[in-house]
């Protein structure tokens, strides 16, 4: 068949612009060449040098702010009279730290025989009052302390009952 | 006849008045005795004292926390021991800590903070209610404890959890099975 030398002119433009026109939109879809250079003008974020994996903090040595509390054995007071001698003290370590209370109770009971109110670090309380007299006897008793804090709001703090033997003397 | 009787009279009371009655006191040796020695009994009662230092408060800011309770000057008659137990208002199926924003008895999930104590160094024993944290033996006249709290579970609400733990002491006698703390 013979083609003139128009129509394939025609046709070879056609087929180069169909080539050009393929390679333009393969490059348009499926974008740059990864080596082709961008000109990127921002900061990239670095990873922090302080990062790392997570370590829990040590436990630190506790500071002494343990609370003293004085222990007796027995109390020893006079049978039938309400004011009588003993001794609570707050002692000397717990200074600029802790006032401490002292609450006597009857262990059985919980009857409340005697409230202090607050005693400073080296003081004691020698002479109290109690609520009632006692007749002579032994009794199981317990001496509540309370601890506060020597600051504004005087926050109490754990506290303890020291076990006592309360011997009402004739 | 009458002055001799006189005189005489005078002189017995006088002699009578120069005589020293012997008794037979404690602690007494005469001239006579043969045995030159007596005894004394002294005596000075000491009474069982002792003190307790107790940890201020549970503080777990930390994860874990190691408090120290101790008991110094600890003279008790012999055959006893000083006991030491600890308990919380708060326990319940273990011990808690409570959001101090709560003012009412507080709602079981949401209000409280579980933790465990232990005691040793390292943490080796858990503490129950009411348990034994500290025992000290007549004539020793130290002992401590270092007591250990972990929070177990997560709190439900932010805040300040706390709790409060009574220290009871007492002097018993001494059970076979109590050992002396270091």
């Amino acid at each position: 068949m013979y083609i003139s030398k128009k129509t394939m002119t025609i046709v070879a433009v056609v087929l180069i612009l169909l080539i050009v026109g393929g390679a333009l939109a393969f490059h348009a879809i499926f974008g740059q060449s990864p080596a082709a250079p961008v000109a990127d003008t921002r900061d990239k974020l670095k990873i922090d040098p302080a990062a790392g994996e997570y370590v829990a903090p040590e436990t630190t040595p506790t500071e002494s702010t343990g609370i003293a509390i004085p222990g007796w054995g027995s109390m020893t007071i006079p049978a039938g009279q309400t004011e009588v001698a003993v001794d609570l003290p707050n002692p000397e370590a717990n200074a600029g730290k802790y006032y401490l209370t002292f609450e006597l109770r009857l262990k059985d009971s919980g009857e409340v025989l005697y409230t202090s109110g607050l005693v400073p670090p080296g003081q004691t309380i020698q002479h109290i009052t109690l609520n009632r007299p006692l007749t002579a006897g032994e009794y199981a008793a317990v001496v509540h302390v309370q601890p506060y804090e020597m600051d504004e709001a005087q926050t109490p703090t754990n506290n303890a009952d020291m076990e006592t033997t309360l011997i009402v003397a004739n | 006849m009458k002055r001799k009787l006189i005189a005489m009279t005078l002189t017995l009371a006088l002699a009578q008045a120069m005589a020293v009655p012997a008794f037979a006191a404690e602690g007494t040796v005469s001239q006579t005795d043969s045995s030159k020695t007596t005894n004394t009994t002294v005596e000075y009662t000491v009474k069982e004292t002792y003190t307790v230092t107790i940890p201020q408060s549970v503080n777990l800011e930390t994860l874990t926390h190691e408090q120290a309770i101790s008991a110094t000057d600890v003279v008790i008659n012999e055959g006893n021991e000083l006991k030491v137990t600890l308990s919380s208002a708060n326990y319940s199926t273990g011990f808690r800590m409570k959001n101090i924003a709560v003012s009412s008895v507080g709602n079981a999930d949401t209000d409280f903070l579980a933790y465990t104590i232990q005691k040793g160094s390292p943490a080796s024993e858990a503490v129950t209610n009411g348990g034994e944290v500290l025992t000290v033996k007549a004539g020793t006249e130290t002992g401590s404890e270092t007591l250990t709290y972990n929070t177990t579970g997560k709190a439900k609400k932010a805040g300040i959890y706390q709790d409060t733990l009574t220290f009871t002491v007492s002097v018993d006698a001494a059970t076979a099975a109590s050992s002396e703390s270091v």
